[in-house]
């Protein structure tokens, strides 16, 4: 019995010590990220902070800045990594690495409105794991390219969720349309060829538009009539309402004219220059001219022709000397593997791109270009606590990632696992 | 009598390009793949050969000093497995015949390559199993003979795994193997088409093998073991899928040489190292790049992430250099910075695998090939 009590009090003195050690509950749940540098790819305020600390708190950024200015709260987690260089994750608009590689492509008709890849997603495959060990943390999941219109893709974290609806950042990402180089293949009787193609996404584009302004004026009560439902191009109708915006696959000037006419000039949905090689850059002016945002990849080069030497081109060098402010990067993974998202930043960088602007094509101007940007892409207070750590410039391939946090949760630590990459 | 004097005068004066003047770069890292890396020294360049290369290496006056601060000096990479500027068609199945033959002096296609670092190539012929004979060239200079440096550099075999392409190999090993066993005899020869086979069986003649899959590996193997022999030496071109019989080769001790490249598992996206795998297993892995300019201008990039991934740096410099020199039979002459040794190397702007250092130089025995303009 006394033996029992004794027990009992060691107890409630154990207790006692936890509780007086426990954190002010104001401090609980706060993470405060101590970095050498922190890219903060922000376009207010500080762009670059040496010594800085980032805290976090309920997966979003609540403070940031030089360590003089931010002190840490007491209790607080702290991650120390004064050794370390911090920065918003990666975000990838052109990849297909959500899931299985044989879901990309449903060639049901010319043009699938009705599609996407959300119902594919398999959570923790093993590309995503090996993105979040490249730093990628937010990508963009889309159809492939076999058909003019291949459906939605999907906007979704890389880890920090065991279900499909827990990654998801938001559904739709992307309108995915490939604009020749590719759905001339094989689209079916229709679209076999340029001329088909143009003629059935306008037809297609057209419906959609209508339909969108019918059931606008409908719910606005302009008209009382109810409108038809067409499950096939609910989704387009966040086309015209400017949430999301269409991703288009095209390359050389004349079809990424041909995009930029259609998209932008005609129907006036937010749209996405995409791949934008073989010579697209020669039409980089007229993009500009139109302040679009240009997703270069998965090559990084063009050779000049007839063959000079072999020498070769940068692309996103060449689109942003032609005044394309909106520069972002992509893999179109797995055709380079996701985890190489940086290199395309280094391939930019070593064709002639400045590095302050690889790093915002990989982390600021994909969130702009898929409308996130008020959630995602760089470090700032009230955004999303996407945040990456690195040994050094995370363009040199010397360097790693060591450390991911998704939305305030640590999803890779390479002090406690092996590293991936 | 005169005028073939002029012939004469016109191949030996006129067709060899002035010799270069002595050169050297100063302050410069010295990454000499062979030997410890210097970093900061000079290397001195003389007669197309590498004169002095050390921290302290004295440069005479009347040598052309290039500053080499915040550079890199490394040697010219090695493209061990060529067809630039080798005719489109294949010859069969004939060891007698030299790639020597199919050299393309002043070939534009060679520009992309030493701009992307080569300075040593081997051109093999096309064609098999038993192709013919390699050829190890500078892409430099305006006759073959002043590109070729070795020929036959290698014996080319191109195994597949079916019956009559291990049977025409088998045969023609055969008949070599009576040649080599061969006591006394006088005068007798073997003919053209056994003779390279009698040297590779002996040692005299390096083979090189391509071989795509696990199974043609074993297959091969299998053919060659009545034959088998110390001396014998070849290296193997690996597939993209040879990785996965890493086991076996590396119980061998093979020399491996494959393209720098993380690749996916067949029909999956689960992403493979086959060259980790290999070198876990006990290979020696050396670079080819391809023939394409990406493949040509990435090769630097490509080797980069294979270091990222975890590549010992060392062993990456070697696989680009050292191992595929010595596996196009010219490892004492080139790929590697020794005193002695030939002048080809590549000034790089950064580290050769930071991935943003540009080649800002080239020189090929001594003469500058190719030089970024500031």
């Amino acid at each position: 019995m006394i033996r029992i009590v004794i027990r009992y009090a060691a107890v409630l003195a154990a207790m006692a010590v936890a509780g007086g050690q426990e954190p002010a509950p104001q401090a609980r749940d706060l993470v405060a990220i101590r970095a050498g540098k922190i890219l903060t790819a922000a376009e207010k305020g500080l762009e670059v902070i040496d010594g800085g600390v980032i805290l976090v708190r309920g997966g979003k950024i609540e403070k940031i800045g030089p360590e003089a200015e931010v002190p840490i709260p007491a209790g607080a987690t702290v991650v120390d990594a004064t050794d370390r260089w911090a920065m918003p994750g990666f975000i990838d608009l052109h990849c297909h690495v959500g899931g299985s590689m044989r879901d990309i492509n449903d060639m049901v008709h010319p043009t699938n409105p009705e599609l996407s890849t959300r119902p594919t997603i398999e959570p923790d495959n093993e590309n995503l794991r090996m993105a979040v060990a490249g730093g990628v943390t937010t990508v963009n999941y889309i159809p492939g390219s076999g058909t003019n219109l291949s459906g939605f893709g999907t906007l979704m974290h890389t880890a920090g969720g065991s279900t499909i609806d827990s990654l998801i950042v938001r559904f739709p990402g992307s309108m995915k349309v490939a604009q020749a180089w590719n759905p001339e293949r094989h689209g079916g009787d229709l679209g076999a060829s340029r001329m088909g193609m143009w003629w059935s996404l306008r037809k297609l584009l057209d419906r959609a538009r209508d339909y969108n302004d019918a059931w606008t004026a409908f719910e606005k009560g302009l008209n009382k009539i109810r409108p038809e439902k067409h499950e096939d191009l609910e989704l387009m109708r966040g086309l015209f309402q400017r949430k999301y915006p269409v991703l288009i696959h095209t390359a050389d000037p004349r079809d990424v004219m041909g995009t930029v006419r259609m998209f932008h000039d005609e129907y006036g949905v937010p749209c996405i220059v995409s791949h934008g090689e073989f010579g697209g850059y020669k039409v980089a002016a007229e993009i500009a001219k139109r302040d679009l945002p240009a997703n270069i990849g998965p090559r990084m080069f063009d050779f000049r022709f007839p063959l000079d030497e072999g020498k070769v081109l940068g692309i996103a060098a060449k689109y942003f000397e032609a005044g394309v402010k909106h520069l972002s990067l992509n893999t179109d993974s797995p055709v380079v593997p996701q985890e190489d998202l940086f290199f395309q930043g280094t391939l930019a960088v070593r064709l002639g791109l400045d590095p302050r602007t690889a790093i915002r094509a990989l982390t600021i101007e994909p969130a702009k270009a898929i409308l996130i940007d008020n959630r995602l892409g760089s470090l700032e207070v009230g955004k999303d606590a996407d945040v990456i750590l690195t040994t050094g410039d995370p363009l040199d391939p010397r360097n790693y990632v060591s450390w991911v946090m998704i939305a305030g949760k640590v999803v890779y630590d390479t002090a406690k696992e092996r590293r991936r990459y | 009598m005169h005028f073939i004097l002029y012939i004469l005068y016109l191949v030996l004066v006129l067709g060899q390009d002035p010799a270069p003047g002595p050169v050297a770069i100063k302050n410069v890292r010295i990454l000499t793949v062979s030997g410890a890396e210097i970093a900061s020294g000079t290397i001195l360049l003389k007669d197309g050969k590498i004169e002095a290369l050390g921290a302290d290496a004295t440069i005479p006056a009347g040598t052309k000093v290039i500053d080499g601060a915040g550079k890199v000096v490394m040697p010219g990479l090695v493209h061990p497995y060529t067809r630039i500027g080798g005719s489109p068609s294949g010859s069969g199945n004939a060891p007698n015949h030299l790639a020597i033959e199919e050299l393309a002096p002043s070939l534009d296609g060679y520009r992309p390559a030493i701009r992307a670092g080569f300075t040593t190539l081997a051109l093999y012929p096309s064609g098999g199993p038993l192709s013919g004979q390699a050829v190890a060239f500078k892409p430099r200079g305006v006759a073959r003979d002043q590109m070729s440096i070795l020929s036959p550099a290698y014996l080319r075999i191109d195994v597949d795994a079916n019956t009559q392409s291990k049977e025409q190999l088998r045969q023609a090993l055969d008949g070599a193997k009576r040649w080599k066993d061969r006591r006394g005899g006088g005068d007798a020869k073997p003919d053209d088409r056994t003779a390279p086979l009698v040297q590779f069986l002996k040692g005299e003649l390096r083979g090189l093998v391509e071989i795509q899959t696990p199974a043609e590996y074993l297959h091969f193997r299998q053919v060659l073991k009545p034959f088998e022999d110390p001396a014998l030496k070849f290296a193997i071109v690996g597939g993209f899928d040879l990785w996965r019989g890493a086991e076996a080769l590396g119980s061998r001790k093979e020399i491996v040489l494959l393209r720098p490249d993380l690749s996916y598992a067949p029909d999956t996206m689960i992403r493979t190292n086959p060259v980790a795998e290999m070198i876990a297993a006990g290979c020696t892995v050396g670079f080819i790049p391809g023939d394409g300019y990406a493949l040509l201008q990435s090769h630097l990039f490509r080797v980069s992430l294979l270091v990222k991934a975890g590549m010992d740096r060392a062993l990456a410099l070697r696989a680009m250099t050292l191992v595929p020199a010595e596996a196009a039979g010219v490892g004492k002459r080139v790929g590697s910075l020794e005193k002695g040794k030939d002048a080809d190397l590549l000034l790089l702007d950064g580290d050769p695998f930071c991935g943003t250092a540009r080649i800002v130089m080239v020189i090929i025995d001594g003469r500058v090939e190719f030089e970024v303009t500031p």
